[in-house]
């Protein structure tokens, strides 16, 4: 990929931080049916950092990443994004900085089947003021660094899974975001593209100085990340002594969770349950 | 700039076919109401508007031919043609009478006329002559072959027999048609040897009509004067009256039938890209870009159905002229505006079914499987 200017401008006050949440909480419903899906999270992110957020199905990762985009007000809490406070924002200033302040990456890619690939760019380019020729060049020279020159008048339904994401990746570029949102990019890939897409990923923090917050289950995503955060029930847990029980996947303590030893390894369960299953069949649990 | 809104209505070929065939077809039915109506009106006056004269006299109280009666002393045409600035002043006879032709029979207006004088006769011939002589007749053309007659053929014509000596054109309706005979051969069946019906008054060219008009109805008392556009006026007022509530309440079926159908196709349209609509919105489509979205897609939906109505309503024109000539389908502009309008007006409505739907979409969506 081509070397790109650091995105963002050095907000005041903010140095070299991109994003910072304060603090943020979502709830939903009220009184005995509310549930917290964020309870009070606080996060700091630099600019040209990658962070890998993890955590069991429904840990309130998505909700975090919903209200990080500022597609999702918490209820409580303040999130900032290059200098500006968009948790005060009203709902008609929002759409303005959703355009300009973040680029998104989804896991069902989420192109425009009627638009061709080229006009799937230019449109995110035309919601933030850029029209015309100018928005057609735009998006066609990030095609081009993501080896899609050829594919300009394709659509979607014409793609591969790996093109869809990369034209995704060029969409969420398109307005020099200071932020990228990915949720979960290479669920829907096979192991090379699913590689190919980290390494564009990374290479957008580390070239162009963006921040990029990916939701993920995949480990692999580790590998380019500067932090990964675990995320369950709602709160950051630290990821050094937890350890992932091989029944049901969940992420547990290790200091509190059922340990038993196979074959001299180590291995740790949410439930006695599980601990149960697991020496039913050993071996059908390690191969997973 | 991108037209998402175009692209997603172009997408799906068959449905926006369907869907313009709907509006098409609806906004169709309004113009070729107002077709047949503008023909029938056309076709109603043409005898008024062809004679080209420049006022029309009546008994007093009568402003038109159609379900009328008129009489009026032959000695008027002596005073008439004393006022100045009258040219020519022609008497015609009129009486709406079935033609009889065997065992069929076809209404028509009766003109009677001389055919020496050059005026007052048939103004189109497809066929023989208007050189009438006693007891021979013009025909319609359209009317002769529903009678099954031509050139030579017998008729009978307010009671007795005449010869089909010219066959003219232009001169048939849905319902009659008119029959041209020798004035003198109708004042003596009628036994009205001292009347006539209408005058018509040709005016020098210094004088307007409205102007000769005047001076005719001053001068000469006990008399309906009125120029030829009034007189067509109110011809033409008499059969709107007849037909102005079946035309509001069909103008306003075609129309609803036109929203319904682009309605459906929008609502199905902007169901099946509610989560495309997600996506816009967590991409940075506000309100205005998506309502805008909305309206372009409801204007592209009815604006080619409505240019395709007119191309057919124009089509059919053409067809009805070959097909079905005494019924002409006359496509005016003042119909093509309100149609054009009245698109417009279902394309503004109809947008309101997708803006609430895009209203409620919640970006957040797209993030869940």
């Amino acid at each position: 990929m081509k070397k790109q200017e650091a995105a963002g401008s050095a907000a005041a006050g903010l140095g070299s931080v991109a994003l910072r949440a304060g603090n943020v909480s979502r709830s939903f419903g009220t009184g005995r049916t509310e549930v917290t899906a964020v309870r009070d999270v606080s996060l700091e992110v630099e600019k040209g950092e990658v962070i890998l957020i993890m955590g069991p199905s429904g840990s309130g990762k998505t909700t975090l990443l919903l209200m990080l985009g500022a597609l999702l007000r918490p209820t409580s809490g303040h999130i900032v994004v290059d200098g500006r406070e968009i948790s005060a924002l009203t709902e008609g200033e929002l759409p303005e900085v959703r355009a300009r302040h973040f680029g998104f990456i989804f896991q069902d890619f989420n192109l425009l089947s009627a638009l061709s690939v080229r006009e799937n760019v230019e449109v995110a380019l035309n919601l933030a003021g850029t029209k015309g020729r100018r928005a057609r060049e735009r998006a066609e020279a990030l095609l081009r660094d993501l080896d899609l020159g050829d594919r300009l008048d394709f659509h979607p339904a014409q793609l591969s899974g790996g093109e869809k994401q990369r034209v995704a990746i060029a969409r969420a570029l398109a307005n020099d975001p200071a932020v990228i949102l990915a949720d979960e990019p290479t669920a829907n890939l096979d192991s090379h593209i699913g590689h190919e897409v980290m390494r564009l990923l990374r290479g957008i923090a580390r070239e162009q100085g963006r921040s990029v917050i990916i939701v993920s289950h995949d480990e692999r995503i580790k590998d380019i990340a500067d932090r990964v955060l675990w995320l369950e029930d709602g709160e950051f847990k630290a990821m050094v002594s937890r350890a992932l029980d091989p029944v049901c996947g969940m992420s547990v303590d290790r200091e509190t969770a059922f340990v038993a030893e196979y074959r001299g390894q180590s291995y740790y369960f949410c439930a006695n349950g599980c601990r149960t299953e697991f020496f039913a069949e050993p071996e059908r649990f390690l191969s997973l | 700039m991108v037209s998402v809104a175009r692209r997603n209505l172009f997408q799906e070929k068959t449905r926006l076919l369907i869907s313009t065939a709907g509006v098409a077809f609806a906004l169709l039915l309004v113009l070729s109401l107002d077709g047949v109506l503008a023909g029938s009106l056309n076709r109603i006056t043409a005898y008024i508007n062809n004679t080209k004269a420049d006022g029309y006299l009546a008994q007093p109280g009568v402003r038109t031919m159609h379900m009328s009666t008129s009489a009026l002393p032959l000695s008027k045409v002596d005073e008439v043609e004393q006022v100045a600035g009258v040219r020519e002043v022609v008497p015609i006879l009129y009486t709406t009478n079935p033609v009889v032709a065997g065992e069929r029979r076809s209404l028509a207006y009766v003109i009677g006329f001389d055919p020496a004088r050059g005026r007052g006769g048939p103004w189109e011939l497809r066929a023989g002559s208007e050189a009438l002589g006693p007891r021979e007749a013009v025909l319609d053309a359209e009317a002769a072959a529903t009678l099954d007659v031509g050139l030579g053929d017998d008729v009978l014509i307010l009671g007795a027999p005449f010869r089909v000596r010219g066959l003219s054109a232009g001169t048939s309706t849905i319902t009659n048609s008119v029959v041209f005979v020798r004035f003198d051969d109708f004042a003596a069946l009628r036994r009205m040897p001292s009347t006539a019906s209408y005058l018509l008054i040709w005016f020098a060219d210094s004088l307007t009509p409205e102007e000769g008009v005047r001076r005719v109805a001053a001068q000469v008392g006990d008399v309906q004067a009125m120029t030829r556009s009034e007189f067509a006026g109110e011809e033409e007022r008499v059969v709107r009256d007849m037909s102005a509530q079946i035309m509001v309440v069909m103008n306003g079926f075609g129309f609803a039938i036109g929203l319904a159908a682009v309605a459906l196709t929008i609502y199905t349209l902007t169901l099946s890209k509610v989560r495309e609509y997600g996506v816009l919105k967590a991409l940075g489509a506000g309100r205005p870009w998506l309502y805008r979205a909305a309206l372009e897609q409801a204007f592209w939906s009815v604006g080619i159905g409505a240019v395709v109505a007119v191309a057919l309503a124009l089509g059919l024109s053409l067809a009805f002229s070959v097909l079905v000539p005494n019924t002409p389908l006359a496509v005016e502009a003042a119909s093509v505006l309100k149609v054009l309008m009245g698109a417009a007006a279902i394309s503004l409505l109809s947008a309101g079914i997708p803006i609430g739907q895009i209203a409620r979409v919640d970006p957040a969506q797209v993030f869940r499987r």
